[in-house]
């Protein structure tokens, strides 16, 4: 729910409350009101009456009642009785329904007679005049409130422009860009707060960003130059003469090693540097070229261990990727499934528009196969391999929406890794 | 033939230089860029191989220094970053060849010999060995006038052999030169050893004499004599 929607719901539930209570006071209100004043009218009669009554020229005492309102007649047992209000209902002639009455009740002595006398005034207009008014306080309640919610919802677009804008940058927001976004500033205190939070947020992270790159390549810069050294030198020592077998043996040795730690080495600045997000130019890469042309590098490897090799490569695949990554990810799966191939058994390869397929012929792994993609996991019958390539290949996969599968057929002792291409 | 050679690590730069001068070339060294923006202001060099991760300035505006100053030197890049942006830049500002550190000395040499024949002989100077003759261009190689077939990989060895011929080469120096990142595979020395039998198969076949000889079971020395 928007917090626009939910402004207004929270405006909503407490303005039933309101209104409802605000109709009975409003109601009761005007009701006692009119009450009030009736009543003061009845009482200024009443004492019109008796005034009257004290000064009359005319003899009460003849005829009960001339007038039905106010009536007067004589109060035969003289006793005299307190002012009482009353409501009654009456029946109007001319509206042909009975009529709610207030009633004056109250007697008045002249000389030694005792006079009844009853003021009475009809509260039917009164009431309609107290429904109408409680009407138009309900119309006039309920129209303020869609006026309210109107403008509500104004306002508050007006006031989170700068908000939904902040939004959007943060969701354009890419870190590698060479130099990091600023955010808008609005006039707005709270929004210029974020904005500012924001900021200064974006800055700390590119600098990290840029110092871990940075860090990558001093890496590989500081490792690589001690492993050129040692390559160099002990190429200077294989020419200096004479030479015994074991020297030569212990120093091609040696150069294997180094070969192992500079591969390692580019492996985890690699894993590194994906990680960080430093490959983040893509363009499309036609896979179909590009597994035609590793299969070509990779057929005489094949062939040097005896593998069938097959392949279907469905023409014109292609995928917006990092060109380098795409390489990497499917050279090694290439590789694993070449290495480890049984000699003189078959291997194959299919690539569609929807996932990228090798198989190859092998023992059982020697390890969990939820391990397969860890760093470092690896066949302790082959400790030469790195451990990497596959950790890369999940990296790279995972990097671009991919999903890898592992499954292993125990009957024809078939390792299959597929790689599902998003839609 | 004289080269320039731009290095800041002390010990490879000594290296390299003996390396190289062993192979009858003249050397003259730089290990900041200062000295070797002198050096290239002041003298021409056939081959200039420039390390870009200098301390006191970026190798690629050595680079643009000697293409703004039109010589004709091969240009070889050295670089340990092994960051594709960087081979690019190299490459657009006119550099003949672009190396990753570490990397075996017999490989510098081999690319070394391969800028200078493209450079000064357009490419098309026929490379002879005794009987071995390798057509660059074409890629063609005879043997006493026989033609033989060989494959990219075998061509590449061959090159590999004549350019550091009479020198011992091990299997690990071979086989980066030869398959380079893809290297890392397990069985890559038994793959070479059928990549270096068949080379020498389709040779001797043709009447080749035997040149290429292994050294104490590490490495082969290719050599006439």
């Amino acid at each position: 729910m928007s917090l626009l929607r939910k402004t207004l719901l929270y405006l909503m539930l407490a303005a039933i409350p309101v209104a409802l209570g605000g109709v009975w006071f409003f109601g009761t209100l005007i009701n006692r009101v009119i009450r009030y004043e009736v009543d003061e009218q009845l009482s200024s009669d009443l004492a019109f009456i008796q005034h009257q009554l004290q000064t009359a020229r005319v003899p009460l005492n003849r005829g009960h009642h001339l007038l039905d309102n106010p009536y007067i007649a004589l109060l035969p047992s003289g006793h005299p009785i307190g002012r009482m209000y009353s409501d009654t209902v009456e029946f109007d002639r001319r509206e042909q329904e009975p009529v709610p009455v207030r009633r004056l009740t109250a007697t008045a002595q002249i000389g030694d007679r005792m006079y009844l006398i009853v003021v009475r005034q009809a509260m039917g207009e009164f009431e309609e005049i107290a429904h109408l008014l409680s009407l138009g306080v309900m119309v006039a309640f309920v129209l303020l409130l869609i006026l309210l919610t109107l403008l509500n919802g104004w306002i508050s677009r007006r006031l989170w422009q700068p908000f939904y804008r902040l939004i959007d940058q943060l969701r354009t927001y890419r870190l590698n860009e060479r130099t990091p976004d600023t955010f808008d500033r609005s006039g707005i205190d709270e929004f210029d707060q974020l904005s500012v939070a924001l900021n200064d947020m974006s800055l700390t992270l590119h600098r990290q960003y840029v110092g871990q790159k940075e860090f990558t390549d001093h890496a590989a810069h500081e490792m690589q130059t001690p492993l050129a050294v040692v390559t160099t030198q002990l190429d200077r020592l294989l020419t200096t003469e004479p030479l015994t077998e074991e020297q030569v043996n212990l120093m091609e040795q040696a150069q294997q090693s180094v070969r192992r730690l500079v591969q390692l080495n580019k492996s985890l600045l690699l894993l590194t540097k994906i990680e960080n997000n430093q490959f983040a130019d893509q363009q499309r890469v036609n896979l179909s070229e590009l597994v035609n042309r590793l299969h070509l590098n990779f057929a005489a490897y094949a062939q040097h261990r005896g593998l069938n090799w097959t392949t279907l490569i469905e023409p014109d695949v292609s995928r917006l990727m990092n060109p380098y990554l795409a390489e990497v990810l499917i050279s090694n799966l290439l590789k694993n499934s070449l290495t480890h191939a049984l000699p003189s058994t078959f291997a194959q390869l299919d690539l569609t528009n929807s996932q990228f397929t090798v198989t190859n012929v092998g023992p059982p792994l020697p390890f969990p196969a939820d391990q397969l993609f860890d760093r470092f996991v690896k066949n302790p019958a082959r400790p030469e391999s790195t451990g990497l390539g596959l950790a890369l290949v999940k990296q790279i996969a995972d990097r671009y929406g991919m999903t890898v599968d592992y499954c292993y057929d125990e009957r024809g002792r078939l390792h299959t890794f597929t790689l599902f291409f998003p839609n | 033939m004289k080269i320039l050679l731009v290095e800041d690590e002390p010990s490879l730069l000594l290296a390299m230089r003996q390396y190289l001068e062993e192979e009858g070339y003249v050397m003259t060294t730089a290990a900041t860029f200062a000295k070797a923006s002198m050096a290239l202001n002041d003298y021409d060099y056939d081959c200039v191989v420039v390390d870009i991760g200098l301390p006191d300035g970026n190798g690629l505006n050595l680079i643009r220094q000697l293409k703004a100053a039109d010589k004709e030197s091969g240009l070889i890049i050295i670089s340990a970053k092994d960051s594709l942006d960087d081979k690019l830049t190299g490459l657009e500002l006119g550099s003949d060849d672009y190396i990753t550190k570490p990397f075996h000395l017999p490989e510098l040499n081999a690319r070394i010999k391969s800028v200078l024949r493209r450079r000064f002989f357009g490419g098309s100077n026929l490379i002879r060995y005794g009987e071995i003759v390798v057509d660059p261009l074409s890629h063609r190689v005879t043997v006493a006038d026989q033609r033989i077939e060989l494959t990219e990989k075998e061509y590449n060895l061959l090159l590999f052999f004549i350019a550091n011929s009479n020198r011992l080469l091990t299997k690990s120096a071979i086989a980066e030169y030869v398959w380079g990142d893809h290297m890392d595979m397990a069985d890559s020395h038994d793959f070479l050893y059928t990549h270096i039998k068949n080379l020498r198969r389709k040779l001797m076949d043709a009447g080749c004499p035997d040149y290429l000889k292994t050294r104490y079971g590490a490495g082969y020395l290719f050599t006439t004599t």
